[in-house]
């Protein structure tokens, strides 16, 4: 796994946040525009795995964040996707270890550490058990990648 | 078997009274907690505003500004997370909350404008107002996702409310005496509404924070138990 930096990936922000939408922004890779878009305003990390890359955005919202995780194949094309939001809280990202070849650990709500396990082909996840509370994901079963909570 | 009538119509009567008090009780606690959280977004952006012109008209400067914008903000979320059902304030309680600290926002903005390796202290003084500008924005914002949630669940709190009143309605326009079942049904409403708040408290205290499955249904038991209660006494 590798953690690019702001010259090979990053935003471009094509709408600010309203009180009814979240802000959205355009990839822009090695200095280029790609057509492919994201929730979020603030690249977070991209983290490259092989063939993919692992994006987190956030909304510039730091009193109520939302933490946007998106999973990406070459061609930019979002295969998956997940957020981490809670009603009156917040949190604040940070990548605390990404030495594994399928598991990045962060940290974004302050109580605990958070793990995103990337499988090698899809896997069913039951809605809403699989995962812990906090994490929201469009109704479907099958994913790219796994979140988990980790107890400090 | 006209006995077995009186009997069949009064579990009839008391199954349709259930049913409506708890679907007055939910409506109520969806209504009250949606409320809750669009005044949340109203005080918040209020604020902000507030303070923007205050810097405007020269009252106050940016780093004021920023300073009061954080524990305005960090206040109006304790407050109306206070003043949400004991329901809504379990939910939101599931994950640790805590305010942010303005050293925190301010470090999280000087990185996102001027990079990783700027430190906020060497900055000039137009580039720290740029930053203490972006906190007072900042603290105005709420995340739409969750307004829009919540505004969603307030139409469906208020059409339950509908569907209660419906159920009144037809009690009372089926009753034989008309004056005392509208009183009671008003009086009994009333009082499963209030109980299940005051039950959603009672199982809040006995479970503790962040427990929303035990004060869902201490909500719904303090309410049943009411209502039964005072139903009796009338």
């Amino acid at each position: 796994m590798k953690l690019l930096n702001n010259s090979e990936f990053s935003l471009k922000r094509v709408s600010d946040g309203t009180e009814t939408e979240s802000p959205k922004s355009q990839l822009v890779i090695d200095g280029k525009e790609v057509d492919s878009f994201v929730v979020g305003a603030v690249l977070e990390a991209c983290v490259k795995q092989g063939n993919f890359y692992l994006i987190f955005t956030t909304n510039d919202c730091p009193y109520e964040e939302s933490l946007n995780i998106y999973f990406l194949n070459l061609s930019y094309d979002i295969l998956d996707k997940a957020v981490l939001v809670w009603p009156y809280s917040t949190g604040i990202f940070e990548i605390l270890d990404i030495t594994q070849s399928n598991l990045v650990d962060f940290k974004f709500f302050d109580d605990k550490s958070w793990q995103v396990e990337i499988f090698s082909h899809k896997r069913t996840l039951i809605p809403y058990i699989s995962e812990p509370r906090g994490v929201w994901r469009k109704l479907k079963l099958k994913h790219y990648f796994k979140i988990r909570e980790k107890l400090i | 078997m006209a006995d077995n009538q009186q009997n069949d119509k009064a579990v009839f009567e008391s199954a349709i009274r259930a049913l409506e008090l708890e679907i007055a009780n939910v409506g109520v606690h969806l209504t009250l907690d949606s409320a809750a959280r669009q005044a949340y977004a109203k005080q918040i952006r209020a604020m902000s505003t507030e303070l923007k012109m205050l810097v405007s008209t020269g009252k106050i400067s940016w780093a004021q500004a920023a300073e009061q914008a954080n524990e305005t903000r960090n206040l109006i979320m304790d407050v109306v997370r206070n003043r949400s059902t004991p329901v809504g304030r379990s939910m939101a309680q599931q994950i640790k909350q805590q305010g942010r600290t303005l050293n925190e926002i301010i470090a999280k903005k000087c990185k996102s404008l001027y990079g990783g390796s700027v430190s906020f202290n060497d900055l000039p003084l137009a580039k720290k107002n740029k930053i203490y500008s972006e906190v007072v924005t900042s603290a105005g914002k709420s995340d739409p996702k969750v307004t829009m949630a919540m505004k969603k669940l307030s139409h469906a709190g208020r059409g339950l409310i509908v569907i209660s009143i419906a159920l009144s309605v037809y009690t009372v326009a089926t009753a034989e005496n008309k004056v005392d079942a509208a009183g009671k049904e008003i009086v009994v409403t009333g009082a499963g509404i209030g109980g299940g708040i005051a039950g959603g408290a009672l199982a809040g205290l006995a479970c503790g924070p962040g427990a929303p499955v035990c004060v869902t249904v201490g909500a719904f038991v303090g309410g049943a138990l009411v209502a039964f209660g005072v139903g009796l006494a009338w």
